[in-house]
C-alpha cells in the first residue's frame, strides 16, 4: 500500500510542491521525506522535469554573498541604498563613465567579484525564427545571447547590432562534458571573460544537459565599437584564458560576421558570435 | 536568547546555501532583471528578521516566505506593479507552465491592492503554488483552519471584486 501523501511535500494537485523541491536540493531533510520525493519522480514524469529543471537551475547558478551584506551582518553598519550597492554582483559605473570597459583583458582578473546576473525574460520571450535558431540540436554546444539594452532583452545572432552600454547574458545548451568558457573579443582585440568570471581565468567544468541553462553572469559592452565576437567553448581537458588569447585574437582578426571561426583548440568544440557594437543612439 | 541578528543568523553562510533557491522563487514575480536586486533584499530582510525564525522551520521554509512576502510587498507597490504589468504582462504573476495558475494568479494580481499581506501571501501559497492549507500553515506560521478561514475571506473578496454578492 502507498504511503499516504503529506502536505509537506505534495500539494493539492498530488504533485510535489516547489518548496519540497527546493528543500530536497538544498538542505537535509528526513529520510521519509525524500523517499516520497523520490518515489514520485521516479514515476511522475512531469514532476521529474520540474525536478530537474529546478536542479540544473540551481547549480547552474554559483552566488558569492555582496560585501555589503556581510558588512551588515558584522554589524558594521546599515545596509547600503539598493543605489548605492557596489561590490556585490551588479557593477555600478562611476558618474562620467557610464560607457567604460568594464571587462577587459587585463582587468578580467579584478572583474570576478562583480559578475552581472543574466537577464533572460520571461516577458521576452524569442520569436518563433529565434526559438527555431535556438533549438539547434547538430552541435555539442549552443550558445544563445540575449542583450538587453535598458529597456528589453532580445535574443542576439550574428550580425545584430548592439551599443556601448548594452548588456549581455548568456544560455548555453552543453551535450557534452567538460570544462567551459565563454569569452568576448572586441574590435581592438582586447580579449575578455564572460564565464565563468568568478574561476580567475581558469574554465569550470559543465556536465551535459538535456536543456539549455541559464549562465549566471553577464557582461556589459564597453565603448569600443565595431565586431563583438563572443565564443563559448567545450574542451575536454582544463584552459585558462591565456592559453586561449592568441587563437581568439586571430580567430577575430580573420573572419568576418559571415565567415565561421576556425576551431580554436583540439579537443574542443565551439560556437560563435559576432555582434555589430554602435555608438548608443545609433540604428536598433 | 539575543536579539543580534548576527548573533542568530550567518547570512553568509545562509546565503551561500539558498541565494540558488531564492533568486529562483523571485525570479517568479519580478523578472529576471531584478532577481538579483531582491535576492539581496530577501537576505537582508533574513538578517533583519532572524529573531521570526522559527525553531521549527526550515531555513529554506522561512527563506521561501520571506522571498514571496518581499515579492508580494514589491508588487502592492502600485507603481512598480503597473512597470511590471506593461514589461511582462501577467506572466510575472505565476509560474507560466500552469495555464490555470496563471488564470488564477493574474486573477490575484488584480486583488493584490486590496489585501493585506498576510492574505495576498496565503493567497499566493494556496493559488499559485498549489500547497495545502496544513502546508501553508506551516510556511506562515499559524494553523490550517486559520488558513482556511483566511481562504474564505479572500474568497469572498474575490467573488466582490468579480461583481458577485460576498
Amino acid at each position: 500500500m502507498k504511503p499516504p501523501l503529506t502536505s509537506e511535500v505534495f500539494g493539492r494537485d498530488g504533485h510535489l510542491l516547489e518548496l519540497a523541491v527546493s528543500r530536497s536540493l538544498c538542505e537535509p531533510v528526513s529520510a521519509a521525506f525524500r523517499r516520497q520525493i523520490d518515489a514520485h519522480v521516479a514515476e511522475c514524469s512531469a514532476c521529474r522535469e520540474v525536478f530537474e529543471a529546478i536542479e540544473e537551475a540551481d547549480a547552474a547558478v554559483t552566488l558569492e554573498p555582496p560585501a555589503w551584506l556581510l558588512k551588515a551582518a558584522e554589524g558594521d553598519g546599515p545596509a547600503p541604498a539598493t543605489a548605492d550597492r557596489s561590490g556585490g554582483q551588479v557593477i555600478e559605473l562611476a558618474e562620467g563613465r557610464r560607457r567604460r570597459r568594464w571587462v577587459a583583458a587585463a582587468a578580467s582578473l579584478a572583474v570576478a567579484a562583480t559578475a552581472l546576473f543574466v537577464l533572460v525574460p520571461r516577458g521576452g520571450a524569442p520569436t518563433p525564427e529565434d526559438a527555431d535558431q535556438l533549438r539547434r540540436k547538430s552541435s555539442a554546444l549552443d550558445l544563445e545571447v540575449y542583450v538587453h539594452d535598458g529597456e528589453r532583452a532580445r535574443l542576439a545572432a550574428d550580425g545584430t547590432i548592439v551599443h556601448e552600454g548594452d548588456r549581455a547574458g548568456f544560455r548555453i545548451w552543453p551535450r557534452r562534458d567538460g570544462h567551459l568558457m565563454i569569452v568576448g573579443v572586441d574590435a581592438r582585440q582586447d580579449v575578455y571573460l564572460c564565464y565563468p568570471q568568478r574561476a580567475k581565468g581558469q574554465s569550470t567544468t559543465i556536465k551535459a544537459t538535456a536543456s539549455p541553462i541559464v549562465v549566471n553572469e553577464a557582461v556589459r559592452f564597453d565603448d569600443q565599437l565595431g565586431a563583438e565576437h563572443l565564443f563559448a567553448l567545450i574542451c575536454d581537458e582544463p584552459f585558462t584564458l591565456a592559453d586561449l588569447a592568441p587563437q581568439l585574437r586571430r580567430a577575430a582578426s580573420g573572419a568576418t560576421i559571415q565567415e565561421d571561426a576556425p576551431a580554436l583548440r583540439a579537443g574542443c568544440v565551439q560556437k560563435r558570435l559576432v555582434l555589430d557594437k554602435r555608438a548608443t543612439g545609433g540604428e536598433r | 536568547m539575543s536579539d543580534s541578528p548576527a548573533e542568530q543568523v550567518d547570512v553568509g553562510a545562509l546565503y551561500r546555501q539558498y541565494a540558488p533557491m531564492v533568486l529562483r522563487r523571485v525570479r517568479q514575480f519580478v523578472g529576471t532583471a531584478d532577481a538579483e536586486e531582491a535576492t539581496h533584499d530577501v537576505f537582508l530582510r533574513a538578517l533583519e528578521r532572524s529573531s521570526s525564525f522559527r525553531a521549527e522551520s526550515s531555513p529554506a521554509t522561512w527563506l521561501y516566505r520571506l522571498a514571496t512576502n518581499y515579492c508580494i510587498n514589491r508588487i502592492r507597490d502600485q507603481k512598480r506593479r503597473r512597470e511590471l504589468l506593461a514589461e511582462h504582462g501577467p506572466m510575472v504573476f505565476g509560474r507560466p507552465e500552469r495555464a490555470s495558475n496563471q488564470e488564477a494568479s493574474v486573477f490575484l494580481s488584480e486583488l493584490w491592492s486590496a489585501l493585506d499581506p498576510e492574505l495576498a501571501l496565503i493567497g499566493t501559497l494556496y493559488y499559485v503554488d498549489g500547497m495545502t492549507t496544513q502546508e501553508i500553515g506551516r510556511v506562515v506560521g499559524c494553523s490550517d483552519r486559520t488558513v482556511a478561514n483566511r481562504l474564505k475571506t479572500l474568497a469572498a473578496k474575490a467573488r466582490e471584486a468579480a461583481g458577485g454578492a460576498s
